[in-house]
């Protein structure tokens, strides 16, 4: 499966466009987390356990996008766009969404 | 008022803290920066959507940097008194250009690992972590070029 942000596969012909596809997941950080943060917050830096859940994440709803257009026959998705959103309560939603083609 | 001078001096005391550590963590990441920027500029990056003339494309992969970075005391109290008086934020605007670079070098040092030396179509995206901790999620992408068919 071939995964770009591009309109088109470099390279590539598109063969056929079968539509949109897309994944997406909430994720909610734990009370240590936010503890851990707040103490970094003092001194500054990287939140190394936000951006581990976040890459996590974002692979998940990326997985969950590869997952419906292998189920569509396709080989490729093209245009992929990703959106963060904040729910209530401290969690984020991370959403991916592209066109799944067959490409040769 | 003895309870008031002890708030008082844990605020200064936290000041103080975020502005040694917090400045000297930023004076190493930076010059890690530079040092990483140096070893990456053998990639080029751009942010069109097609292939600039002269580059071979066999195929192209997505690839992202992701970093959450928090703010420091200081910082966080440099802030506040510039929210009184107006002005450009330089203790934010370091924050975040740190974070920028951080964020694209991961993805650069990602296209780096599938041999590449090009990536189109870059994006940068910004979103806020928490409300109740002062820090900012960068996240980069793009697609890296192959030369190879992939």
């Amino acid at each position: 499966m071939i995964i770009v942000n591009t309109e088109t596969v470099p390279g590539k012909d598109i063969t056929a466009f079968h539509g949109l596809v897309q994944g997406n997941t909430i994720r909610a950080k734990h009370v240590g987390r936010d503890i851990g943060a707040a103490l970094k917050n003092l001194v500054g830096g990287e939140l190394q356990a936000y951006t581990q859940l976040l890459t996590e994440a974002r692979q998940q709803a990326l997985d969950r996008m590869i997952a419906e257009a292998e189920g569509m026959g396709a080989n490729a998705v093209v245009n992929v766009r990703f959106t963060t959103s904040s729910v209530a309560g401290g969690a984020a939603e991370l959403y991916a969404y592209g066109t799944a083609v067959t490409v040769a | 008022m003895g309870s008031v001078l002890l708030s008082l001096a844990v605020t200064a005391g936290f000041i103080l803290l975020g502005y040694l550590v917090g400045r000297s963590r930023e004076l190493k990441h930076l010059s890690e920066l530079d040092r990483r920027e140096a070893a990456a500029a053998g990639v080029t990056v751009v942010d069109v959507k097609r292939v600039p003339p002269g580059f071979s494309a066999g195929g192209g992969r997505l690839v992202m940097g992701e970093v959450v970075i928090a703010t420091d005391y200081f910082k966080s109290f440099a802030a506040m008194l510039r929210n009184i008086v107006g002005g450009e934020m330089k203790a934010y605007q370091t924050l975040l250009s740190r974070a920028r670079r951080e964020a694209r070098l991961r993805m650069i040092e990602e296209a780096q690992a599938l041999g590449a030396d090009l990536v189109v179509n870059v994006r940068f995206e910004w979103s806020n972590v928490g409300p109740k901790i002062v820090s900012t999620e960068i996240f980069c992408y793009g697609t890296a070029i192959t030369s190879a068919p992939g």
